[in-house]
């Protein structure tokens, strides 16, 4: 078993679960993206700099925080927590209202049980080492 | 009995992030900032710009850029 600890961010005086997640695009970034389990999917906010062809993704609506809907292009992209590569199907969207980045359920929590503790302020990926 | 191992993994570049976080929510809200080996080595609104300087000047690593929220962002997520 492996577990990899992340230390909660401290914004505007919360504790907020974001950790470092690389995408592996044109050139490999590290990126910030904020665990949420309730969002079905990661999504991404879209940089040219990724490199990818934004339209080339499977369009769907996802509906946000204020009811309203944005459209998502989902990609399939390899992404990297920690040591490990997953190749996720991830979201990319330029609407997502926010500057920072959601990582979801899809392809993530079927690798990785997630815990998060408030006490500690530390969320925990933990997975089965072959 | 089998004795389960768990192998307990820590970032230590992220920890470094995760203390100094509240001072980069009160200095750089709003902002993209680029990191390479614990230092911040740009600070700007546009993502381009901060990618450009991150990537010309340490071609050999894999920077992070972090998007520091604003506080009217993080309260959509509550």
């Amino acid at each position: 078993m492996k577990e990899y600890i992340f230390k909660y961010k401290e914004y505007n005086g919360r504790y907020h679960p974001i950790i470092p997640v690389v995408l592996f695009t044109k050139v490999p970034i590290q990126l910030d993206a904020y665990v949420d389990s309730g969002a079905s999917y990661s999504i991404f906010l879209y940089q040219e700099e990724f490199g990818i062809d934004l339209e080339e993704g499977n369009l769907i609506y996802i509906t946000v925080g204020d009811g309203g809907s944005i459209p998502v292009y989902i990609h399939k992209i390899k992404i990297g927590i920690g040591e490990e590569r997953v190749n996720a199907k991830i979201g990319i969207s330029k609407r997502l209202g926010i500057g920072f980045n959601i990582l979801g359920r899809r392809d993530i929590f079927e690798i990785f049980d997630v815990c998060f503790s408030d006490k500690k302020k530390e969320v925990r990926l933990l997975m089965e080492e072959e | 009995m089998m004795i389960k191992m768990k192998r307990i993994i820590r970032n230590f570049e992220d920890e470094w992030f995760s203390q100094h976080s509240k001072e980069f929510s009160e200095k750089y809200a709003g902002m993209y900032i680029g990191i390479i080996e614990n230092k911040v080595v740009i600070v700007n609104k546009d993502f381009g710009k901060v990618f450009q300087k991150v990537t010309e000047k340490y071609p050999k690593k894999t920077p992070r850029i972090s998007y520091i929220p604003r506080k009217d962002e993080l309260e959509l997520l509550i």
